[in-house]
């Protein structure tokens, strides 16, 4: 499969008045075409980062030390203004972690869905055009109020309502790549399912690749090809969503998936212990050190992510020979 | 057991161009001391309203809310202080419910002033500082940052350490740890379990996240379209849901292993559109989507059944 997007070692940085924050550190990360891609870990390690870094809309305080960010034939980090806005109109699209910060709240729905129309690549002829379209869409994510919610405020809509109209007007701008920062965190199951069968027609029909960063593991799993596994700003392991599952390899891997939560009941919240470390300081080698129960005097120096096979690869010392 | 809350018939209407959206349509439920009771359903079902009038952010249009047998059923500015400070809540936007260019030792500092739970100011640090380590946020980074400078996660932690810094009794969680990574909720579940036995604490849990209900919940009510359609103790409700929308609901979990996967109703696939809650269908309102519907159901409102000891559902087919 062809790539989309690749990023190749990025390091972004955040000024803060102890100092700077050494967020992501030598990301590597790819997107093939028609693939979905999750990205997974710790709150604060990094995930909306990285996919700031992706669309250039990082905070002022950020520094984009190293790294590059392709995507098709496009350098995102060189690439001047027009380009930069063309692409967040036409080609890639984010559904941002916390809807109420996406939509403006003194602006109806309606107006705020038929701006990201009117400027976007779909041909609209007519103002019943772009009626149509909305209504269309609303109901594709399972709003089926379309009159009430294009009229409201966003402060008259539940938690879901919102966050459903964030990622229709998401939709409205991917049409390569969508970018989905915790898309279903206040959707019932039934809903979240009927948004996911969504996205993988869009995916077969449409050719659109998506990255999903979500906690829900039990969705990811569902959902998508491959995972990233992250941890303080680094990639650790990166596999087939099978392989994560059935064979993690990592030690922060294997401790994230013992800390789900189970149907069955028997949720362990014990031996979770430490915490992401300092950014301002973080630990040459690697940075899960600290926590990690089967650490050895190796893991202070940064071990590499070493491919193992066509489609596992880990950052960790227990594997693979002593080079690295 | 002893009932800390009690809520009848409760309603709230809203009224919009397009007529009244029925957000909560007749509800009643109790909370007994000590325990968690978990509310999910449907996203726009009516929880978060729900939340909101118990919390006192607006007065129902009808029914009453009893705390410790006071009918609290008015807006928070009428209720008795001691009554606010006991009732607290972790908003589901945590980004929107905390000012973003505070710093974060005003944000929780400021009900400890306005309840008048410290002394001066060094007391505050010290306060903020404790609440800061209960949710596993190290006070010396994060005591003079902005909300604006922080992650989702990061800003749910925050939320709650602001809502258990009055002491309170009754905590409504709406979706307290959706924004955070399965090791942190767990973490802040330990320690929210923690509280709750030390300080015999009781929870209005609000979530869509099923596998954290089964771990938690004591009991669980589902809504569905402004009503509760099915309530239970929680290990009973997993193993014999009786209403179709909970089967459905139940059946859609997504899990990560077949020992949970054997654990979840026949998969049952919903029909239909999901209504306009302008216009709620007659009879049963989940009729539109139910596979079972007969014709009594599109005409006649099921009544509540007590199937057993505390599990009760409002459907025309259970028996
Ligand atoms: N504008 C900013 N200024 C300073 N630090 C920041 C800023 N934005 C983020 N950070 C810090 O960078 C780190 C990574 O944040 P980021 O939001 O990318 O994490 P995340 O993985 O998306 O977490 P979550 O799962 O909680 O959303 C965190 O420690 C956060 O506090
Ligand atoms: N201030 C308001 N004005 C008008 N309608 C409102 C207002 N607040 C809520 N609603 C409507 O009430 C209904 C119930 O909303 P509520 O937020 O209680 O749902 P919820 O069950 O919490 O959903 P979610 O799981 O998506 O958070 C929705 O249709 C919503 O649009
Ligand atoms: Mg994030
Ligand atoms: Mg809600």
């Amino acid at each position: 499969m062809e790539s989309l997007l690749r990023v190749e070692d990025l390091n972004v940085r955040y000024k803060s008045y102890r100092g700077e924050l050494k967020v992501l550190d030598d990301v590597s990360f790819e997107v093939k075409v028609r693939e979905k891609v999750g990205l997974i870990g710790e709150s604060g390690c990094g995930k909306t980062t990285l996919l700031k870094s992706i669309l250039r809309i990082l905070p002022p305080n950020s520094i984009i030390y190293k790294g590059k960010i392709f995507f098709k034939n496009i350098e995102i980090i060189k690439a001047n203004k027009n380009e930069i806005f063309k692409i967040r109109r036409e080609n890639i699209g984010m559904i941002f972690q916390d809807p109420m910060s996406a939509l403006n709240p003194f602006f109806k729905v309606k107006d705020q869905l038929y701006d990201a129309l009117r400027y976007s690549v779909h041909n609209i002829k007519s103002q019943q055009d772009l009626q149509q379209m909305i209504i269309k869409l609303l109901k594709e994510v399972a709003l089926s109020d379309s009159e009430r919610i294009l009229e409201s405020y966003p402060f008259e809509l539940s938690g879901g309502m919102r966050q459903r109209v964030c990622i229709a007007l998401a939709l409205t701008r991917s049409n390569d790549l969508l970018l989905a920062d915790e898309p279903t965190t206040n959707l019932d199951v039934t809903i979240q399912e009927q948004i996911l069968n969504l996205l993988r027609e869009l995916v077969n029909k449409r050719g659109l690749s998506i990255v999903l960063v979500s906690h829900a593991l039990g969705m990811v799993k569902e959902f998508v090809d491959k995972i990233y596994v992250m941890y303080a700003g680094q990639i650790v392991e990166t596999a087939s969503t099978d392989k994560i599952f059935s064979e993690p390899l990592h030690p922060y891997t294997k401790l994230l998936l013992s800390a789900v939560p189970r149907l069955t009941g028997r949720w362990k919240a014990e031996g979770l212990i430490g915490r992401l470390p300092d950014y301002v300081n973080p630990p040459p080698g690697c940075r899960f050190y600290m926590r990690c129960q089967q650490s050895n005097s190796n893991c202070k120096i940064k071990p590499k992510l070493l491919k193992l096979n066509k489609d596992h690869s880990v950052a960790c010392w227990l594997y693979g020979d002593e080079e690295h | 057991m002893n009932e800390l809350l009690v809520v009848k018939n409760l309603k709230k209407y809203f009224k919009t161009k397009f007529g009244l959206v029925k957000a909560v349509d007749g509800i009643t439920f109790h909370i007994n001391e000590g325990e968690t009771f978990a509310l999910v359903g449907e996203s726009g079902s009516g929880k978060s309203t729900t939340g909101h009038m118990i919390v006192g952010m607006y007065a129902p249009t009808s029914g009453e809310i009893y705390y410790k047998m006071n009918n609290i059923s008015v807006h928070a500015s009428k209720r008795p202080k001691n009554i606010t400070r006991e009732i607290q809540v972790v908003f589901q936007d945590p980004a929107s419910s905390l000012n973003p260019s505070r710093y974060i030792k005003d944000i929780i500092g400021t009900p400890l002033k306005v309840y008048n739970l410290i002394r001066n100011s060094t007391e505050v640090e010290q306060k903020v500082a404790d609440l800061l380590e209960n949710v596993e946020l190290p006070p010396e980074l994060y005591m003079y940052r902005k909300p604006r400078e922080l992650g989702g996660g990061e800003l749910q932690a925050i939320a709650i350490a602001r809502a258990l810094s009055t002491n309170p009794k009754l905590i409504i969680l709406d979706e307290p740890t959706s924004a955070l990574d399965v090791i942190t909720q767990a973490k802040i579940i330990n320690l929210l379990l923690n509280l709750q036995k030390k300080h015999n604490l009781t929870y209005l849990f609000i979530t869509h996240d099923l596998a954290v209900v089964r771990n938690i919940a004591s009991r669980v009510a589902v809504m569905y379209l402004g009503k509760i359609v099915e309530t239970a103790p929680t290990i009973e409700l997993f193993n014999h849901c009786r209403h179709p929308y909970s089967m459905m609901l139940f059946s859609s979990i997504p899990v990560i292993s077949e020992d949970e996967k054997n654990l979840k109703p026949k998969k049952i696939t919903s029909i239909g559109e999901i209504p306009s809650s302008l216009s709620i269908p007659p009879g049963c309102r989940f009729h539109t989507r139910c596979p079972y519907a007969e014709a009594r159901c599109k005409v006649e409102e099921p009544s509540l059944k007590h199937i057993n000891s505390g599990h009760i559902v409002a459907c025309h087919l259970a028996e």
